[in-house]
C-alpha cells in the first residue's frame, strides 16, 4: 500500500511538472505567436520577400476601324558576362545533347552559335567580348523575339544573362510609318503621334513583391502589389488604313515616274475636318526608322510648307465673292502680261494676247493675268485678313504637336507691290499640304472652315473615352460665295485640257491645279511643285482631296499629278461608297 | 471468445483514441510540410508523405497485435530484446551504417532506412521494468539501484552517444531516471544520480567544440540578426514560422516556411508548421493531446501494483511526453537544437513503428487489467436495486 501510495503521490507530481512545462510552453507561444508577432513576420518577409516589377503596356495606335498601326511586344535583350563565359571552368563548357552525348563547346563557339541565331556578324560579337575579359556586363543584342530568346536559352551558355525589354511593333510596317511615329529603342516616344500622344499611349510600371522559397521558387499566393502598373490608352486616329496605303502607294510610284524629290496625298472628310489619309514620300517605316531617310521620318505634309502656286487661286475668288467685290460672270480682259508698278510684270503659263475672261472663265484657265485684274476689286488689307481666316499663318490641327508647321504668311504692309499680287495665285506665300486642303475643306464645307483632326479619341485602358472636341468652325466666306466657287472650279475636270484624265463617269467633281515656282537662294527656277487640289462630289462636296508632286524632273506641269489625283478620288468615292451625282454641273460662261 | 469481444476499459479507449488521432493528424502534417522538400530532394511530391503513410499502416495494427499480449510476454523477453536492439545499435558503426547530418545513428537495410536507436528506447523501457520489478524488494539500497541498471542504461546510452545523437541519448537517459521515479526509489538516490550525469555531460559537452557553440549559441540567445549564423538558424526560422501563424494560422498548407527555409519542416521542426499553418490555437491544441496522453498513461500506471507494469508504462510516458516536450521547447527556442522528432506526429519510420509498438505494449497491460476485473476481483459491495436517493424526511 506504500507503494501505491508512493505511486500516486509521485504521479501528482509527474502531472504538475507536466501541466507547469504546458504552462510554460503557452506562454511561450502567445509571447511568439501574438506578442512579437509582428516584429517577427517582420524580419522573415525582409528575408523572403523579393521586388518586383509589374509592367505596363504602352497602348495602341488604331486607324479608324481599329486596325492596329502600333502595339507593344515583348522582347528581350540579351547581355553576357564575358568573365564568366571566358573563365576556367566554363571555357571550353560541357552541353548535353538530347541523345545524351556530351560535348565540349568553347566561348568563341557559343559566341557564334548567338550570332547565328541574332543574325548579327559573329567577328563582331567576338570581338565585343573579347574586348574586356573581365567585364560582367555587356549588351550583346537588344530587343530580341521570343523565338531567339528560347534559342539562346536552350543553348545553355554560361554567363548570359536575358532580360525583358518591352517594345513597339508597327505591324503595317510603313503605312501610316510617317503619322504614327516611333519610340526609340530606350522607349522613349520619338515622332509622331507616338510623341504627341504620349501622354495618352505612355504606361507606367507598378511594384509587387512575392515571397521566395529558398530556392528561390516564387511561392504562390504570395504576391503582393504595392503599386498598381498603368496600361496606356488607345489612340483613335481618324486615318483609314487602305486608303491610306493606297495614296501612299500612288504617290510613291507616280513620283518615281517622274522623278519627283517628294509628294504628298491629303484626304479631308469635308464635313468635320477629320484626315482620312496623310500620305508622305519618301516616308519611314517604323520598325526600321534608322534606316529611313533623316529628313523624312515625320510627314512632310504637316511640317514643311511650301509655294502652292494656283490652287490658292479658288480662295482668291471665293474672298472676292464674299466681299461682294464681283460675281462669277465678271468680265474682264486678262492680258498677256500684268503690269506691276515697281515691279516685274505677270505672265501666264502660256503665251496669249487679251483674253475675255469671265471670273469662271480666269479661274478655270488659272490665269494670272486675270486673277491679278480681280485682285485690284479689293484691298490688300482685306485680302490679309482673308487668307488668315482661311487659316493661312496658323496650324491646321491641333493633333500633330509641334511637329507641323504654320505656314509663312506675312502682314499686308509688308507686301511690296509683286507680293500682293502673287498672294493671291499662291507665290510669296507657303502653305502646308494640310493648310491647302483645309482651304478646299473650307469651300467644300459651306464656307465654315473646321480644324483638321487626325485623332479621334484617347480609350484609357479602363475604357473610358476622351473625345478630341472637333474644333470650333470659322465662317470664312458665305456659303453662297463657296458653292459659287466650287462650282467654278467643275469645267477643270470636265471641260478644260486635263479633263479625260480627271473626270470619273457619273461624278461631278470640282478641281483646280497648281503649278508653283520654286525659289533657290531668292530666285525663282525652273523647277516646281505641282499639285491638284480638289472636292467631290462637287454638288455636295463630301471629301477635299489634295496631291502633290515635288520637283519633278520629267514632267513639270499639273498634267503630271493628274493620273494620281483621279486614282486617288477614284479611291475615295469607292472607300466610302459616295453615291454618284444626279444633277448636271450648271452651266458658267467662261468667256465673253 | 468473450475475451476477444469483450469492451476494453476506457484507459484502454483514452490511450488508443489519442494516439489514433496524433498518428492521423501527423500524417497530414507531414504531407502538408513535406511535399516541397520531397519535390526537391526527389522530384516527387508525396514520397515522404506516402513513405509515413505505409508506417503508419504497418505501425497501427503492430499496436494492436502487440495490445493481445499479456504482460508476462514482455517481461519474459525483456533481456533479449535489450540485447538485440544494443546489437543492432552497433549495426550503425558497420558498413551498414548511414550518417547523416553529423548522426551516425541510422542503418540501410535493403532499400529501407531504420533508426535502431528507437529499438533502444523500447527494449530499455521494458528492461527496466522487468529489472526494477525483480528487484523491487532491494531497491532501498543504491548498489542494487546502481547494478544492473547503471551499467546496462550507461552503455544503452554510451552506443547511441558514440553515433553522435545528443537528443535520442537525453532522452534515453530521461526515460531511465523517469523509471527510477516511478519504481519508488528514494530521491535521495535519484538526485545523486543526476548530480553526477550533470558532471560527466559538462565533460563530454565540454570538449566538443559543436556541442559548446550549439549550447553557448542558446545561451546567449537567438536573435534576427544572428539568424544566419549556424546554430540559430533552425531555431530563428521556427520562430518565422510561428509568427507568421498568429493566433488563427495562416491555414492548412499555406505555410511559406515549408519552401526549404526551415529545414527538417516535416520531422523535428514539425510543431512550427503546426503552429504557422494552425496558429496558436493549432499548437495549444497539440499541447493538450499530449497533456491528455499523459493522463492516459498516469491512469494506467495508477490503477496497478505491479512494478513492471508500473515502471514500464512511466518509462514509456516519460519517453512519449518528454520526447514531446523536448522537441516542442526546441522548437520554442527553450531548449538547443537536440534534433529529436515529435512523437506519433513527426516524419519517420523508425520512431513511428517504436511508439506505436510501445503504446501496443502499455494498451497491453490496460487490457490485462480488465480480465484480471473479470476473473479475479470481487465487487466490493453489492448495489442495491433500487437504493433511496435520500433519506426519509421524517427520520431527521
Amino acid at each position: 500500500m506504500t507503494t501505491r501510495r508512493s505511486t500516486r503521490r509521485r504521479s501528482i507530481v509527474a502531472m504538475v511538472a507536466i501541466l507547469a512545462v504546458v504552462g510554460v510552453f503557452v506562454v511561450r507561444l502567445v509571447d511568439i505567436q501574438v506578442v512579437r508577432a509582428e516584429d517577427l513576420n517582420e524580419q522573415s518577409t525582409e528575408k523572403r520577400s523579393v521586388p518586383m516589377t509589374i509592367y505596363g503596356t504602352r497602348g495602341e495606335i488604331v486607324d479608324a476601324n481599329g486596325v492596329v498601326l502600333a502595339d507593344s511586344v515583348l522582347r528581350y535583350d540579351i547581355t553576357i558576362s564575358p568573365r564568366q563565359l571566358l573563365a576556367a571552368p566554363n571555357n571550353p563548357f560541357t552541353r548535353v545533347l538530347d541523345d545524351g552525348t556530351e560535348i565540349e563547346i568553347t566561348a568563341d563557339q557559343a559566341i557564334t552559335e548567338i550570332a547565328g541565331l541574332t543574325g548579327q556578324k559573329a567577328e563582331d560579337l567576338l570581338a565585343d567580348v573579347h574586348e574586356d575579359p573581365t567585364s560582367d556586363y555587356l549588351m550583346l543584342a537588344e530587343e530580341q523575339p521570343l523565338e531567339v530568346f528560347e534559342a539562346i536559352r536552350d543553348l545553355g551558355i554560361p554567363g548570359i544573362y536575358m532580360e525583358r525589354d518591352p517594345a513597339r511593333s508597327y505591324p503595317n510596317g510603313a503605312v501610316a510609318g510617317n503619322l504614327v511615329g516611333f519610340t526609340g529603342t530606350d522607349n522613349v516616344a520619338r515622332a509622331g503621334v507616338e510623341y504627341h500622344w504620349d501622354e495618352c499611349l505612355a504606361s507606367s510600371d507598378g511594384t509587387a513583391t512575392y515571397e521566395r522559397g529558398l530556392d528561390n521558387t516564387r511561392i504562390p499566393g504570395s504576391t503582393l502589389e504595392v503599386e498598381d502598373a498603368r496600361d496606356g490608352g488607345t489612340v483613335h486616329l481618324t486615318i483609314d488604313r487602305d486608303l491610306q496605303w493606297y495614296a501612299q502607294q500612288q504617290i510613291a510610284q507616280r513620283a518615281q515616274e517622274v522623278g519627283a524629290d517628294w509628294a504628298t496625298a491629303v484626304v479631308v472628310r469635308v464635313a468635320d475636318g477629320a484626315l482620312m489619309a496623310v500620305a508622305d514620300y519618301p516616308t519611314v517605316d517604323p520598325n526600321d526608322y534608322s534606316s529611313a531617310d533623316p529628313g523624312a521620318t515625320g510627314s512632310r505634309a504637316f511640317a514643311i510648307p511650301y509655294e502652292p502656286g494656283s490652287t490658292f487661286k479658288a480662295a482668291t475668288v471665293a474672298m472676292l465673292l464674299d466681299a461682294g467685290a464681283i460675281t462669277p460672270t465678271t468680265q474682264i480682259v486678262a492680258p498677256g502680261f500684268f503690269e506691276v508698278p515697281d515691279g516685274p510684270p505677270i505672265g501666264d503659263a502660256w503665251a496669249h494676247g487679251d483674253l475675255r475672261y469671265t471670273t469662271a472663265g480666269a479661274l478655270a484657265n488659272s490665269s494670272n493675268t486675270g486673277i491679278s485684274v480681280l485682285t485690284d476689286h479689293l484691298d490688300a488689307q482685306t485680302r490679309y485678313e482673308y487668307w488668315k481666316k482661311f487659316g493661312i499663318g496658323e496650324q491646321a490641327t491641333d493633333d500633330f504637336g509641334g511637329a507641323e508647321s504654320s505656314g509663312i504668311l506675312h502682314p499686308a504692309e509688308n507686301w511690296d507691290t509683286s507680293t500682293n499680287y502673287t498672294v493671291q495665285f499662291g507665290q510669296g506665300v507657303a502653305a502646308t499640304s494640310l493648310q491647302v486642303a483645309s482651304i478646299y475643306q473650307t469651300l467644300g464645307n459651306n464656307g465654315v472652315r473646321v480644324p483638321l483632326s487626325l485623332v479621334a479619341g484617347c480609350e484609357h485602358a479602363d475604357g473610358t473615352w476622351t473625345d478630341v472636341p472637333t474644333g470650333e468652325g470659322v465662317q470664312v466666306v458665305s456659303e453662297a460665295a463657296a458653292d459659287q466657287t466650287v462650282q467654278m472650279l467643275e469645267p477643270v475636270a470636265s471641260q478644260l485640257s486635263l479633263a479625260p484624265q480627271l473626270s470619273i463617269p457619273g461624278y461631278r467633281i470640282a478641281a483646280k491645279t497648281g503649278t508653283a515656282e520654286v525659289a533657290q537662294n531668292g530666285v525663282y527656277t525652273s523647277e516646281r511643285v505641282v499639285s491638284i487640289a480638289g472636292l467631290v462630289p462637287a454638288e455636295n462636296p463630301e471629301y477635299a482631296i489634295v496631291v502633290t508632286l515635288g520637283q519633278p524632273d520629267t514632267m513639270k506641269t499639273s498634267a503630271a499629278v493628274a493620273p494620281t489625283f483621279h486614282n486617288i478620288t477614284a479611291q475615295v468615292l469607292k472607300t466610302f461608297r459616295v453615291e454618284p451625282s444626279t444633277e448636271p454641273a450648271p452651266d458658267i460662261p467662261l468667256t465673253w | 471468445m468473450r475475451r476477444l469481444f469483450a469492451a476494453e476499459s476506457p484507459d484502454y479507449f483514452l490511450l488508443l483514441g489519442v494516439t489514433l488521432f496524433l498518428v492521423l493528424f501527423g500524417l497530414v502534417m507531414v504531407l502538408s510540410s513535406s511535399t516541397i522538400s520531397s519535390h526537391a530532394e526527389d522530384g516527387d511530391f508525396f514520397s515522404s508523405a506516402s513513405r509515413q503513410g505505409l508506417y503508419a499502416l504497418v505501425g497501427i495494427p503492430l499496436m494492436l497485435i502487440a495490445s493481445r499480449f499479456p504482460p508476462s510476454f514482455w517481461r519474459r523477453w525483456a533481456w533479449t530484446a535489450l540485447l538485440v536492439a544494443m546489437g543492432l545499435q552497433m549495426l550503425v558503426f558497420t558498413g551498414l551504417g548511414v550518417e547523416a547530418g553529423g548522426n551516425r545513428n541510422w542503418i540501410a537495410l535493403g532499400g529501407f532506412t531504420a533508426q535502431p536507436s528507437e529499438l533502444v528506447k523500447l527494449a530499455l523501457v521494458v528492461w527496466l521494468g522487468s529489472i526494477l520489478a525483480t528487484k523491487q524488494s532491494l531497491l532501498h539500497d543504491w548498489k542494487h539501484v546502481f547494478l544492473p541498471v547503471g551499467p546496462v542504461a550507461g552503455l544503452a546510452i554510451g552506443l547511441v552517444l558514440m553515433g553522435g545523437d545528443l537528443g535520442t541519448a537525453s532522452i534515453l537517459l530521461t526515460i531511465v531516471l523517469g523509471a527510477l521515479f516511478f519504481a519508488g526509489i528514494r530521491l535521495r538516490i535519484i538526485g545523486a544520480a543526476i548530480a553526477v550525469i550533470a558532471a560527466v555531460a559538462y565533460l563530454f559537452t565540454s570538449n566538443s567544440a559543436s556541442r559548446t557553440m550549439r549550447i553557448d549559441a542558446w545561451l546567449s540567445g537567438c536573435t534576427a540578426q544572428e539568424s544566419y549564423l549556424d546554430f540559430c538558424y533552425q531555431t530563428v526560422h521556427g520562430w518565422w514560422a510561428l509568427a507568421s501563424g498568429g493566433v488563427f494560422g495562416v491555414g492548412l498548407g499555406q505555410s511559406k516556411s515549408k519552401w526549404l527555409w526551415l529545414p527538417a519542416a516535416e520531422n523535428d521542426f514539425i510543431f512550427a508548421i503546426i503552429g504557422e499553418e494552425l496558429g496558436l490555437v493549432g499548437a495549444v491544441v497539440v499541447l493538450a493531446l499530449f497533456v491528455v496522453l499523459a493522463v492516459a498513461f498516469v491512469r494506467i500506471l495508477r490503477s496497478t501494483d505491479d512494478v513492471f507494469e508500473r515502471v514500464t508504462t512511466s518509462g514509456i510516458m516519460i519517453w512519449v511526453i518528454g520526447q514531446a516536450f523536448v522537441n516542442i521547447a526546441v522548437v520554442l527556442g527553450v531548449l538547443p537544437v537536440l534534433g529529436v522528432p515529435l512523437p506519433l506526429v513527426s516524419a519517420g519510420g523508425s520512431a513511428l513503428l517504436a511508439n506505436l509498438l510501445a503504446i501496443g505494449v502499455v494498451l497491453s497491460f490496460a487490457r490485462a487489467r480488465r480480465s484480471d476485473d473479470d476473473n479475479g476481483r470481487v465487487n466490493p459491495e453489492p448495489v442495491p436495486v433500487a437504493r433511496p436517493v435520500r433519506a426519509p424526511r421524517a427520520a431527521r
